[in-house]
């Protein structure tokens, strides 16, 4: 338990905080064994019973530690609800992905979103609250935050994959055709290499009734990138998310996260940027 | 909390919850002593340490005298050697079926086999069985499929 208290516990209190945990820890034995319908098991291998302890500790982090409460296991049923309510958030938010998934994705991106789905049915936010999904095949543009665990990690998974659902509704089915299995050698993901088409378009003026560069323009948005200030990027995102009509503050922001990325390309290849 | 105060607890618990069997051994003539509660409590802890598991509350040895104390094969002689043998097979088989038993599932079947075809012995039962084990796994627990004669 990684969580002090405030004021140091003395020797009596710190015996019954660990009978607490010891008896907390039979009881989530036995509920893992009747959750999955495996009968009455007093032991378990040492293997699930460290999962079984970290999936507590997890839980109790989450109700403020386990020195929040007098009965830790009070504290423990608090963090479940808490998790419970994260589990809920989480379904909805998939549910919302897959209902504004763009039809033009790549295969690498549906099974991101079947391996979460998967996630979100199997995660046993009862005795293994711990466990998160595993790193994504799906690049995305945004590393997550540190520290990030459980049904958290799927959370931020989710709604960055929200983020990009919307962006790509902005741009009609038969444009986004175009893109979904053309990415540049420097590119992170379809939804990165539209947002790159797209300030390219926007800084040059052209406008989006075509987001796929024609030749003469690799020529004009060499020299264009060459003399762009950083106030003139952020315009161009600014004009993109007009474009793409984009009202969510965290869609707009993930537009205008793009900047720095291109300022840094810079000096790369521009043929391997945009297509 | 540290492996000490763990391991401190489980040989607390295991032995309140042995100790609340002596009535029952009584029953069948059998006893218990202090000495011999310590005996099966530290071979509990060596059996979890050899098969890798980890146990909490009062552990299966209650259940497993309240299994066999009824046994034709054991008396006030062999009953503490058996009850450590049989604590020894129950976590062994334990991790072979990759806990696919209960532990009742599992103290049927090992009960059955020791008054059964093992004749109260537990070293047939420990290293035949496994093999029968896992045929009655596969049966689900259907006695038309036990084979005696393989015991023996």
């Amino acid at each position: 338990m990684n969580q002090l208290p405030v004021t140091p516990l003395s020797p009596e209190e710190q015996q019954r905080v660990m009978h607490q945990i010891y008896v907390l820890m039979g009881k989530q034995v036995e509920s893992y064994h009747k959750h999955r319908h495996m009968g009455s098991n007093s032991s378990v291998p040492v293997e699930l019973a460290q999962e079984l302890m970290e999936s507590i500790d997890y839980t109790l982090q989450l109700a403020g530690g386990i020195y929040a409460n007098t009965n830790v296991e009070e504290t423990l049923k608090i963090g479940q609800d808490i998790l419970d309510g994260k589990l809920q958030k989480a379904k909805s938010l998939y549910e919302l992905v897959y209902a504004t998934a763009p039809q033009w994705q790549t295969e690498c991106r549906w099974e991101a979103l079947r391996y979460l789905r998967h996630y979100l049915d199997t995660y046993d936010h009862l005795h293994l609250a711990h466990r998160e999904p595993e790193e994504l095949f799906y690049p995305m543009l945004v590393s997550q935050p540190e520290g990030i665990r459980g049904v958290d990690r799927c959370i931020f998974y989710l709604n960055v994959m929200w983020i990009e659902n919307q962006i790509m509704a902005g741009v009609p089915d038969d444009m986004l055709e175009l893109f979904w299995d053309r990415l540049m050698p420097e590119t992170i993901n379809q939804c990165e290499q539209l947002l790159l088409n797209g300030i390219g378009k926007a800084i040059l003026g052209t406008g989006i009734h075509s987001l796929v560069f024609e030749p003469e323009e690799y020529v004009m948005i060499i020299s264009a990138l060459a003399d762009a200030t950083e106030e003139c990027l952020s315009d161009a995102a600014q004009q993109l998310c007009q474009w793409l009509n984009l009202t969510d503050e965290n869609a707009r922001m993930y537009v205008n996260a793009i900047i720095p990325q291109l300022t840094l390309r810079h000096g790369s290849s521009i043929e391997n940027l945009f297509v | 909390m540290n492996d000490l105060q763990i391991r401190q607890m489980q040989i607390s618990a295991a032995k309140d919850e042995i100790r609340c069997c002596s009535e029952l051994n009584r029953l069948y003539g059998l006893t218990l002593t202090e000495a011999d509660i310590t005996e099966l409590v530290e071979l509990r802890g060596q059996a979890l340490q050899n098969t890798g598991r980890v146990e909490f509350g009062g552990g299966i040895l209650p259940k497993l005298i309240r299994a066999f104390c009824k046994s034709p094969y054991v008396d006030a002689y062999n009953y503490t050697a058996t009850l450590g043998d049989l604590q020894d097979a129950f976590y062994y088989f334990k991790n072979e079926s990759e806990d696919r038993f209960s532990d009742d599932d599992l103290i049927e079947f090992m009960e059955k086999v020791f008054n059964g075809p093992a004749h109260g012995s537990t070293e047939v039962l420990t290293t035949i069985s496994l093999e029968e084990l896992c045929r009655w796994a596969r049966h689900d627990f259907d006695d038309r499929y036990v084979d005696e004669e393989a015991f023996l």
